[in-house]
C-alpha cells in the first residue's frame, strides 16, 4: 500500500512538473488563453496541487477513478478493458518465453559447448538484441503479408465473428514479438543457473544413486536452478505489463501501454493516474507471487 | 467474404518476399505490381452502385469522444462528419481537382439570411429532419445546442464545448439565440463576424439530440451519441473500433453502405500493411515512403485530398538576428522547397509560396510568387544584414502531432539548407503537449524560430496569425510580427461584409506578410488517402474529412 501511494504521489507531481496541462493539450495550439482558463477552472486545475491530489485520492478510496478528461468515459472502464488486453498479451508472451526459454536453457546446460548450445546462445543473443518494433514488422512482412497466415493487426477480426480461436490467431505474432527478448533472457539465465547447479555435490550424489538422468535434471537440478529464473520472470511480467507499448503499437493491440501513451500526450491526468495505479498494484502483487513461489520451490524458505 | 477477396489480392509472392528481405524500420511494405494513381478522386463508376456492405477504414488515431465540440483532433472531427450535421455544411463530394475549397452548402438550415449590419443570422430549418433516436429537429433543439456552449447556467452547459467553440468557431460574438418559430432560428451577434457561416460548417458545431442528452445525461451521452447525420452510432470500443450504420431516414438520402467501421491503427507502417492485407478498405495519413510504394499495387488507389494545410516555421520578428527582414528573406531563399517535397516527402506535398494554404478562400493559384531556391541571393542578403559569416540560432518543434508530417527528416533537410548559407540551427525536439505549452508563450529572445503546422479554411486565420493586437498572451501571434499596414488591412477585412472585398484585403495583407518573410513558408500537405479497388466512388475533397454517402463496395 505505501508503495502504491508513493507511486501515485510521484506520478501526480511529475505531471505537474512537466510543461503543458490537459486544457492546453485538448484545445490545441490555436486556443485563446481565456478559454484555456475556463477549462482549467472547470476541471479544478486552478486549485492548489495538494488539494487536487487529495480530491483525487478521496475519490479513489471510494472506488471512483474519475472520468477521462479527453475521452469522457469512466477511467475504470477504460483501464480495466485495456489492462485485460495487455494481460492477455503479456501472459501469452510469458508462456512462450518460459516454454522455449526453459527448454533451450536446460538442454543447452546438459550439453555445454555442443552445437545446439552454441546455436541456442547465438539465437538468444539475437533475441535479446532485436528491438520489438523491428521484429514485429519483420514478422508482419513474412507471416501476414508474405504467407498470409496471420492477421496484420488488432485483437479480433473486424469482419468475423470473433471468439477464442480468432483471438489466438491475432495473438501469436504480437506474443512472439513481445516474448522475443524475454525468451532469450530466460534461456541464458536457465543455462547458467543449471550449469552451476549441475556441478553441485547433491547432483553428483543423485547420479551416483543410479537415478535416471532425466529425473536428476528435472527434479533435482532444475528445481534449484529455477530460483533466479523465477525472480527474473516475475520482474519481466511487471515490466511487460507497462512496457508492451511498442508491440501494442506495431500490432494495434489495444493495450494499456498505448492508452497510457496517448493519455500522457493529452495530459489526461485521471487516466494516467488510474493506469499507473493499476500497473503498480499488479507489480506489487506479482512480487508477492514471486516470494510465495520461492517458498514452494525451496522448502528451506519460510515466511512467518 | 469481402475479407477473403481482399487478402487474396494482396499477398506477397515468396519471390517478392525474398527480394525485399528484411525491411528497415517502418519501410518497404510493398508489392511490385501495377498502379492506380488518382490525383484527387475516382473514375466514374462503370457499373450500377450497389447497396450494402461494411467498409473498414484505418484511422491514424482513436477517434475518441464522438460528440461534437469536445475534441479538436482531426481523427475525431473526420468521424463526426459521418454522424452529425450543422446548420450549414461543406460539400465533400467535389474532389480537390475540381474545387479549391469545399463549397458551403445548406445543412440543417435549408436557407439563411444575414441582416445588412451583419449582426443577425436567420436560419430556416429543414422540415421533417429526425435525430437518430426518432426525435424531431426544430428550432428549440438548435437553441439547446448553442445555449449549452454559451450559457453557463444552462443545465447541460459544457466547459469544453464552450472553450473549443469560443476559440475556434467564434461563439464569443454570439450575444443571443432566438427561436422565432418551430422552423426558424436566429443568432444575434455582438459584432459582425463574416467568417461565422464557414465556421458553423465545421463539425465542432454539430447538432446533438436534446432528447437523448436529457435522457442519458451530459457524461453518458458520449457512450451513445445521437445526431442527425448519414450514419448512426452503433458501438465504440476505445482503441479498437467505432461502428456506425446507415441512417435510412437521412434527409439528404440514405447512404449505400450498411456499416462503417473506424479502426484506429496508430503505427503508419501497420496501417499500410493492414490495407495491403485487405484487413481495411481505406487508410488515411500515409507515410511518404509508402505512398510511392502503394502506387505500384494494382488493387490500391492513392488519392490526394489537398486540405488547407501549411507546414512552416514561425520566425522571431522581435529578437536579433531574425528581427531583420533581410535575414528572414535570406532564410526563405535558402530553402529548397522543391527538393524537400520531392526527396523527403515523395511528392506528397506542394511548395508553400505564402501564408494561405490551398483550400483556404484566400489562396490564389499562381498569384503569390513566394520565394525561390536561391542560396546565392540568400548569402548576399545575409551579408547586407551584417551576417556574412552566418549565425547560430535555436528552433524548437514537436516530434509528432496532427499535420506535422515527418518533422525530423524535414527539419534536418532545412537545417542542411540553412547551413549551406552559413546559418547553423540547433533544434530542440519536444513532446507535443510540452511544445504547445511553450509555443503559446511566444518566441523568447534566445529562440529564432519554432516549427509547426496549421490547418484553416477561413481567411480570418491570417488575422489570428499576424495581427499585432494578438501577440501573446492575448493571442497566437507567437512570431511577434508587427506591421502597421498589415494591421490596418486585417482590421478592415474583419469589418468588411462583402466576401470579395474582404478576400482582396486579406490577399493584400498576405502579400506584405510574404514580402516581410514573417515566417519560413515551407510546404502544404496533399494528404494522400489510399483505398482498395472494391471501394467505389470514393472522393478525396480539399479537406481532412470525406463524405461516405455515395461510396459503395463492389
Amino acid at each position: 500500500m505505501p508503495v502504491v501511494l508513493g507511486i501515485s504521489i510521484v506520478v501526480f507531481l511529475m505531471l505537474k512538473l512537466v510543461p503543458g496541462d490537459p486544457a492546453i493539450a485538448l484545445l490545441g495550439p490555436q486556443a485563446e488563453p481565456r478559454d484555456i482558463e475556463i477549462l482549467r477552472r472547470a476541471w479544478g486545475l486552478d486549485r492548489p496541487i495538494p488539494e487536487q491530489y487529495l480530491t483525487w485520492l478521496g475519490h479513489v478510496l471510494r472506488g471512483d477513478l474519475g472520468l477521462s478528461l479527453e475521452q469522457r468515459v469512466p477511467v475504470v472502464d477504460l483501464v480495466l478493458t485495456r489492462f485485460k488486453n495487455t494481460a492477455i498479451l503479456t501472459l501469452a508472451s510469458m508462456f512462450i518465453s518460459c516454454v522455449l526459454g526453459l527448454t533451450a536453457g536446460v538442454v543447452s546446460a546438459t550439453r555445454p559447448r555442443s552445437i545446439f548450445d552454441r546455436l541456442t546462445m547465438v539465437l538468444a543473443l539475437f533475441g535479446n538484441s532485436m528491438p520489438a518494433f523491428w521484429l514485429g514488422l519483420v514478422l508482419i512482412l513474412a507471416f501476414s503479408l508474405g504467407l498470409g497466415w496471420f492477421p496484420v493487426s488488432g485483437m479480433q477480426s473486424i469482419r468475423g465473428e470473433g471468439g477464442l480461436l480468432d483471438l489466438l490467431h491475432h495473438l501469436i505474432l504480437p506474443a512472439i514479438t513481445l516474448g522475443g527478448a524475454t525468451t532469450a533472457i530466460v534461456a541464458r539465465l536457465t543455462r547458467s543457473s543449471m550449469l552451476e547447479v549441475i556441478r553441485q555435490d547433491y547432483v553428483r550424489t543423485a547420479r551416483a544413486k543410479g537415478l535416471y538422468e532425466r529425473r536428476v535434471i528435472l527434479s533435482h537440478a532444475l528445481r534449484n536452478a529455477l530460483l533466479p529464473v523465477v525472480t527474473v520472470v516475475g520482474l519481466q511480467v511487471g515490466f511487460l505489463l507497462g512496457g508492451a507499448i511498442l508491440t501494442e503499437t506495431v500490432f494495434s493491440w489495444p493495450g494499456v501501454g498505448l492508452q497510457l501513451f496517448r493519455a500522457i500526450s493529452t495530459r489526461d491526468i485521471p487516466l494516467i493516474q488510474g493506469s499507473v495505479l493499476l500497473i503498480a498494484v499488479t507489480f506489487v502483487f506479482i512480487n508477492l507471487l514471486v516470494d510465495v513461489t520461492y517458498a514452494l520451490l525451496d522448502p528451506r524458505i519460510k515466511y512467518s | 467474404m469481402a475479407d477473403q477477396s481482399g487478402r487474396e489480392a494482396n499477398l506477397l509472392s515468396r519471390r517478392d518476399l525474398l527480394r525485399y528481405g528484411v525491411l528497415g524500420t517502418g519501410a518497404a511494405l510493398t508489392t511490385p505490381l501495377w498502379s492506380t494513381w488518382a490525383l484527387a478522386g475516382p473514375a466514374a463508376p462503370a457499373v450500377q452502385p450497389k447497396k450494402g456492405g461494411t467498409i473498414v477504414i484505418a484511422w491514424e488515431a482513436d477517434p475518441g469522444v464522438l460528440v461534437p465540440g469536445l475534441s479538436t483532433g482531426g481523427a475525431t472531427v473526420r468521424a463526426l462528419v459521418l454522424m452529425y450535421d450543422s446548420l450549414v455544411g461543406e460539400d465533400y463530394t467535389k474532389p480537390a481537382s475540381q474545387v479549391d475549397t469545399p463549397p458551403l452548402i445548406p445543412g440543417l438550415a435549408e436557407r439563411w439570411t444575414i441582416s445588412p449590419d451583419g449582426l443577425t443570422y436567420t436560419f430556416n430549418l429543414r422540415r421533417g429532419v429526425k435525430f437518430h433516436d426518432g426525435s424531431e429537429l426544430d428550432a428549440e433543439a438548435i437553441k439547446f445546442n448553442f445555449d449549452r456552449a454559451i450559457d453557463e447556467r444552462h443545465p447541460f452547459y459544457d466547459a469544453t464545448l464552450r472553450a473549443i467553440n469560443f476559440s475556434l468557431v467564434g461563439y464569443r460574438v454570439i450575444k443571443e439565440t432566438r427561436v422565432i418559430d418551430r422552423q426558424t432560428f436566429q443568432l444575434i451577434l455582438s459584432e459582425p463576424f463574416p467568417s461565422m457561416l464557414r465556421n458553423l460548417a465545421t463539425l465542432t458545431t454539430g447538432i446533438v439530440s436534446p432528447t437523448a442528452m436529457r435522457r442519458l445525461g451530459k457524461d453518458r451521452f458520449a457512450l451513445s451519441p445521437v445526431g442527425t447525420g448519414p450514419f448512426k452510432f452503433v458501438e465504440q470500443e476505445r482503441g479498437v473500433k467505432a461502428v456506425l450504420e446507415r441512417n435510412p431516414d437521412y434527409w439528404g438520402g440514405a447512404p449505400l453502405l450498411d456499416r462503417v467501421v473506424i479502426r484506429p491503427v496508430v503505427e503508419a507502417s501497420s496501417r499500410v500493411a493492414a490495407l495491403m492485407a485487405g484487413e481495411v478498405d481505406v487508410m488515411v495519413v500515409i507515410p511518404p515512403d509508402s505512398v510511392h510504394q502503394l502506387r505500384f499495387n494494382r488493387s490500391i488507389t492513392v488519392a490526394f485530398a489537398g486540405p488547407p494545410h501549411i507546414w512552416f516555421w514561425m520566425l522571431n520578428n522581435r529578437a536579433t538576428p531574425t528581427r531583420d527582414r533581410r535575414v528572414r528573406q535570406a532564410m526563405n531563399y535558402a530553402i529548397n522547397r522543391e527538393g524537400l517535397a520531392k526527396d523527403i516527402l515523395r511528392n506528397t506535398a506542394t511548395v508553400a509560396k505564402g501564408a494561405f494554404p490551398p483550400g483556404n478562400p484566400g489562396f490564389e493559384k499562381g498569384n503569390t510568387t513566394g520565394y525561390t531556391y536561391d542560396p546565392a541571393r540568400a548569402r548576399r542578403l545575409l551579408a547586407e544584414a551584417g551576417y556574412a559569416n552566418g549565425f547560430e540560432m535555436k528552433c524548437f518543434y514537436p516530434a509528432s502531432g496532427s499535420g506535422m508530417m515527418v518533422p525530423t527528416p524535414m527539419n534536418e533537410y532545412i537545417q542542411a539548407n540553412l547551413r549551406d548559407v552559413g546559418i547553423r540551427v540547433e533544434y530542440e525536439v519536444m513532446e507535443f503537449g510540452a511544445f504547445i505549452a511553450r509555443a503559446r508563450l511566444g518566441l523568447d529572445d534566445q529562440t529564432g524560430g519554432l516549427q509547426t503546422s496549421w490547418s484553416s479554411n477561413d481567411p480570418w486565420w491570417l488575422e489570428s496569425m499576424f495581427y499585432s493586437e494578438l501577440h501573446p498572451p492575448r493571442g497566437n501571434v507567437r512570431s511577434w510580427y508587427k506591421n502597421a499596414d498589415v494591421d490596418r488591412l486585417l482590421a478592415q477585412a474583419s469589418r468588411e461584409l462583402n466576401d470579395q472585398r474582404r478576400l482582396q484585403l486579406y490577399r493584400q495583407a498576405e502579400k506584405t506578410i510574404v514580402d516581410d518573410a514573417a515566417w519560413l513558408f515551407v510546404v502544404h500537405d496533399r494528404s494522400p488517402i489510399a483505398y482498395r479497388a472494391k471501394v467505389q466512388n470514393f472522393v478525396a475533397p480539399p479537406s481532412w474529412n470525406f463524405d461516405l454517402r455515395t461510396v459503395w463496395l463492389r
